[in-house]
């Protein structure tokens, strides 16, 4: 079966690229405010980027109140280092090498402890679970639920490096020279752990479709 | 197009391509190479189920008081004294790591030059039995000679009855 994809035109392509040129600009300059003592700009730097930080470490530790544990970490760490801040790199690349740094520890502390919070489970005071279709009937809801916890399995399975180069690229929609350089590994060695990563949920997750 | 399976320069088109990264050229180039490579065709369906599949996972929203929480953290970070500060500014994207090596490489050091410095290195007599004798040239001559001639001896017919 012939797949047609859209993609956009090269227009298009043109403002993406520009629009996301002005966010890295921005969050430099933010944080070069915040350097400088301006903590509305730090304000400003949560706002941007708490979601994604706390999506990717949840995805990575599956587990809510981890999760933010652990972007709370984040976000104190690059507080106390504004004095030093340089804007040589990209200021996502260095949130989420000290995210990652944090959970592949949290994964490696914690390989023999089964510590995810289930479906089941009361979700803690204040969070939210976000499921798909909230008014969906009963039925649909346990094919999600099914669903989405052989997601979380098959993810869990991946080691810790496979996983965070997957989220990085599927979620973040990171390019590979940008998630090297978060892994601190070579472009072509983050396309080999995203082969094998795949390789291994194609396996647990064709049957899907 | 060359098969992306087949040549390992070009086989980020098969990720790119489900993750819809590819210029259009280089997809309708990819498509049309679809319709004819069974591996590559297998390949980018199995890709595109995953996709879905990671698709229907959702992110979750923060807790309400999840500011609240780390400006309470920032708050004590700022009032905590200098030394905690500048200890968590050095543990924060310092790392320690490429300093243990060292470190441990000095202690070695440290430790064998206290062990075998030559005014710690207490003398013990040698004993008798703990001495290695030297061997002459002759006498390692002589033994090969002996070797060789019980080797001759073993080799004639009839030395097996002696």
């Amino acid at each position: 079966m012939r797949v047609v994809i859209p993609q956009p035109c090269p227009a298009e392509r043109v403002n993406t690229d520009m629009t996301s040129v002005a966010a890295l600009e921005r969050d430099a300059e933010l944080m070069l405010r915040v350097r400088d003592g301006d903590s509305a700009s730090f304000a400003q730097l949560l706002d941007r980027h708490r979601a994604p930080v706390i999506h990717f470490l949840y995805r990575m530790v599956q587990n809510q109140a981890i999760a933010e544990e652990l972007a709370q970490e984040v976000f104190l760490r690059v507080y106390r280092s504004r004095a030093s801040y340089e804007p040589t790199a990209k200021f996502t690349t260095w949130l989420f090498r000290i995210a990652t740094r944090l959970a592949l520890n949290y994964i490696r502390d914690r390989r023999y402890e089964k510590a995810h919070d289930s479906l089941d489970d009361d979700p803690p005071e204040g969070v939210v679970r976000q499921l798909a279709d909230r008014g969906a009937t009963v039925e649909q809801n346990l094919l999600r639920r099914a669903r989405f916890q052989e997601i979380r399995e098959a993810i869990e399975t991946l080691p810790g490096k496979q996983r965070a180069a997957v989220l990085m690229h599927k979620y973040e929609e990171m390019e590979y020279s940008h998630i090297a350089t978060v892994l601190a590994c070579s472009e072509s060695a983050v396309k080999s752990l995203l082969f094998r990563a795949y390789e291994t949920l194609r396996v647990r997750l064709a049957h899907m479709v | 197009m060359q098969c992306p399976i087949q040549t390992t320069e070009h086989a980020d088109i098969l990720l790119d391509y489900s993750a819809r990264r590819l210029s259009p050229a280089t997809t309708a180039a990819f498509e049309r190479h679809l319709l004819s490579c069974e591996a590559c065709r297998k390949f980018a369906s199995g890709q595109q189920a995953v996709w879905s599949a990671l698709d229907s996972w959702e992110g979750i929203a923060p807790s309400e008081d999840f500011d609240r929480r780390l400006y309470a953290r920032i708050g004590e970070f700022e009032q905590s004294g200098w030394w905690n500060r500048i200890w968590s500014r050095t543990s924060g994207p310092f790392s320690w790591k490429p300093v243990m090596p060292f470190a441990a490489a000095c202690i070695t050091l440290l430790a064998a030059f206290l062990l075998y410095s030559p005014s710690n290195t207490p003398v013990v007599p040698l004993r008798e039995s703990s001495r290695v004798e030297t061997l002459e040239p002759e006498q390692v001559e002589r033994t090969l000679e002996d070797l060789e001639m019980l080797k001759q001896l073993s080799s004639t017919p009839g030395s097996q009855s002696l």
